[in-house]
C-alpha cells in the first residue's frame, strides 16, 4: 500500500501558519517537518478506513508554502469532486521524494515560484478559474510535466483512490469474483446462454 | 550448475520461454532432445504474480530501453516503451488476456485479397489454412481453448453484459465470452477461472494457459530441459560454412557466457527476435542473420487499438472478472465497401484505477 500520509492520533485544527521563527523553521526544514495537514469529512469512505479522521504530511525537502502551492495545483490539474484533500496530498508526498534530487528539487522551487508570480505573488490565494489558466500557460514547462506525470500514479495508484472511485483492487485473497458478484448487475437484461453460459 | 556444458555442442539453445520457446523446448524435450533454454527474465509463479498494476508491471514487463519514432501515437506518449511484452519465464503468455482467435482463411492471401496498398508490403502466404489448421487443432487442446474441444464458454461478467446489450441491440449477432485460452473448468490440472480480474498481471489460478506452468514443468520432468533464467543473449554466432553454432550471452551475475548449440531458435517476440538477429551481423553476415530478404525488422505487426469507455447511471464494476470479458466479431470480415482491407474485433477489456488513468488518454 503506497499510502503515506501518516494518520495521527488526535484531532488537530487544520493549520496553514508557518513557522514563527527562522530558526525554529530551518530545524524542523532539516528534520523533516509537517506541511499539511487536514480532516477527512466524517461520512467519507475513507474516515471509515482511517484509524483517525485527522491526517498529517511530513516532508523532507519542500516547505508548507510549497506543499500548499503543490496540493493547489494537483487538485486543478485533476479536479474530483469529493475526493479528500488526503489523497492528493500524495501526490505532494511523491514531489517531496522526488525532490531528494537537488536538480528536481530545483525545478519545484523554481514552477512554484512560477506559479506565484503568475498570480501577483498569492498562487494559492488566486481563483480557480485563475490558477486553471495559469496553469494551462505552463503546459510545456518541464515542472508542469513533472507535476503532471507524477499526478497519474500518486492520485490514483491508492486504497483511498480505490475507495472513492469505487475500484476494489486485489481479489485472490477474497476469493475472486465468481461468488462475489462478477455477473450481479440487474439493470440489464441477461445474455443467451449461448453467449454466456452459466457457471458450472 | 548448469545441467549440459556450454561446450556440449549436441544440444539445442532456445532463446525466449513464451508461447513459441516454452512450446518448442517441451515438444523437444518429450522427443529426448537436450535444450538449453535461455530467457532473459526471471521465474515468477502463481504465488509470485502480483495484483497491483504498476506493481506487476515492474515485475512482468520488457523495460529495457526500446524506442519508436514516426506519427504514431506511441512515439509521443511512450517513445521509450512502445510495446507491453514481458520478460519472465512464460514470456507474454503470462500477461497476455487469453484470446485464442484463428486468423482467417482469406488473411493467408493478403496480397491476392486486398489487393495493392499504396505503402503497405504485402504478400500470400505460401501456405493456405488447410495446412495450418491441424496445428491450431493441437495448440487449442494444449491450451483448453473455451468453446472448443467440448470446453464450455466462460459466463459473462458484467462488463459482457453491457457490451452483450448494447451490441445486440445494434444488430450484431456473433457477441459471446470468446474463444479464450482460460478454463472455464477445471482442465489439464489446473484450476478453473474464478473471475478475479487481473489477467494482465499473471493468473494467480493457473486457469489461465501460460507456457510457465505448462510446457515447462512437463519439460523439466523429461530431465532434458537446462532452463537458465535472468540469461539475456546478445549476439548468435556462427562457423566458417556459415551454420550457427553458439550463442552469447550475460547470466545472471552479468557474466558474457558462450553456449555451443548444434541448432538454434530464436522466440523472443516481435521486436526481441529480430533485434537480436540483426545485432548478430558478421563478416559473412552483413546484414544479420536469417536476412538474405532484406525483410527482418521490417513489417511489424501490432494490435492497433481504438478505446471507447462509457460511465452509466447504475454501476457496473467492470473489473469484476475476465479482464477480456467478451467480444464482437461480425465486423472481422473483409468488406471493402466499409472503405478499408481486413476487418477487426470489437473487444471489451477493463483496466484497473491506475491504469485507467494512465492509459485512457495519455498524455492528458
Amino acid at each position: 500500500m503506497r499510502q503515506r500520509i501518516q494518520l495521527i492520533p488526535s484531532p488537530k485544527s487544520k493549520s496553514k501558519s508557518k513557522s514563527k521563527s527562522t530558526k525554529m523553521e530551518r530545524r524542523a526544514f532539516l528534520k523533516g517537518s509537517i506541511v499539511l495537514t487536514g480532516v477527512l469529512s466524517s461520512g467519507s469512505l475513507l474516515a471509515a478506513l482511517a484509524p483517525s479522521r485527522a491526517w498529517a504530511l511530513t516532508a523532507q525537502h519542500l516547505d508548507t508554502a510549497q506543499a500548499e502551492a503543490l496540493l493547489v495545483m494537483a487538485k486543478r490539474l485533476y479536479p474530483h469532486k469529493g475526493l479528500a484533500d488526503a489523497v492528493y496530498a500524495i501526490l505532494v508526498k511523491d514531489v517531496d521524494d522526488a525532490s531528494s534530487d537537488a536538480n528536481t528539487r530545483q525545478l519545484v522551487v523554481d514552477g512554484i515560484k512560477k506559479l506565484n508570480d503568475a498570480a501577483q505573488g498569492d498562487w494559492t490565494g488566486a481563483s480557480p478559474e485563475e490558477q486553471v489558466a495559469i496553469l494551462k500557460s505552463m503546459e510545456n514547462d518541464a515542472f508542469f510535466q513533472l507535476v503532471r506525470g507524477q499526478c497519474i500514479h500518486s492520485i490514483y495508484d491508492n486504497e483511498m483512490a480505490y475507495s472513492h472511485f469505487g475500484y476494489e483492487g486485489e481479489a485472490y485473497s477474497k476469493g475472486g469474483y465468481l461468488r462475489r458478484g462478477f455477473d450481479d448487475l440487474t439493470w440489464l437484461p441477461e445474455p443467451s446462454e449461448e453467449a454466456s453460459p452459466a457457471v458450472i | 550448475m548448469n545441467k549440459f556444458d556450454y561446450s556440449d555442442d549436441s544440444v539445442v539453445v532456445i532463446i525466449g520461454s513464451g508461447a513459441g520457446g516454452g512450446t518448442l523446448a517441451n515438444e523437444l524435450c518429450q522427443k529426448g532432445v537436450k535444450v538449453v533454454l535461455l530467457e532473459a527474465g526471471a521465474r515468477q509463479s502463481p504465488t509470485t504474480f502480483i495484483q497491483d498494476e504498476w506493481k506487476s508491471f515492474a515485475q512482468l514487463a520488457w523495460l529495457d530501453n526500446r524506442v519508436t519514432s514516426g506519427s504514431i501515437r506511441l512515439s509521443k506518449d511512450f517513445p521509450n516503451l512502445p510495446a507491453w511484452i514481458c520478460k519472465t519465464v512464460g514470456g507474454t503468455t503470462t500477461h497476455w488476456a487469453g484470446a485464442s482467435l484463428r486468423i482467417p482463411d482469406w488473411a493467408f492471401k493478403a496480397r491476392t485479397t486486398y489487393g495493392e496498398i499504396q505503402g503497405a508490403n504485402l504478400l500470400d502466404w505460401p501456405i493456405s489454412m488447410a495446412d495450418i489448421e491441424p496445428y491450431y487443432a493441437r495448440a487449442e487442446k494444449k491450451m483448453g481453448v473455451t468453446r472448443t474441444n467440448g470446453l464450455p464458454g466462460l459466463p459473462g461478467n458484467n462488463n459482457f453484459k453491457v457490451l452483450y446489450n448494447g451490441a445486440t441491440k445494434l444488430g450484431y449477432k456473433e457477441v459471446h465470452t470468446g474463444r479464450m485460452a482460460i478454463n472455464s473448468v477445471v482442465n489439464d490440472g489446473r484450476n478453473a477461472c474464478t473471475q478475479q480480474g487481473f489477467c494482465f498481471q499473471g493468473c494467480k489460478m493457473g486457469a489461465k494457459w501460460s507456457t510457465l506452468y505448462t510446457e515447462i514443468p512437463n519439460a523439466e520432468r523429461t530431465g532434458n530441459l537446462d532452463l537458465r533464467t535472468e540469461c539475456h543473449v546478445h549476439k548468435i554466432e556462427h562457423d566458417d560454412q556459415g551454420k550457427v553454432n553458439a550463442v552469447v550471452y550475460f547470466d545472471k551475475d552479468g557474466n558474457e557466457q558462450r553456449q555451443k548449440a548444434r541448432i538454434v531458435c530464436v522466440a523472443g517476440n516481435s521486436i526481441e527476435t529480430p533485434r537480436l538477429l540483426l545485432l548478430s551481423q558478421s563478416g559473412k553476415f552483413k546484414d544479420g542473420l536469417a536476412n538474405s530478404s532484406g525483410q527482418v525488422g521490417r513489417n511489424y505487426m501490432r494490435h492497433t487499438t481504438g478505446s471507447v469507455y462509457a460511465v452509466f447511471d447504475e454501476p457496473v464494476h467492470m473489473y469484476r472478472g475476465t479482464t477480456m470479458a467478451g467480444i464482437v466479431q461480425d465486423e472481422a470480415i473483409h468488406d471493402p465497401s466499409r472503405g478499408f482491407v481486413g476487418g477487426y474485433e470489437l473487444e471489451t477489456i477493463s483496466l484497473g484505477l491506475a491504469f485507467y488513468a494512465a492509459f485512457l488518454n495519455p498524455g492528458s
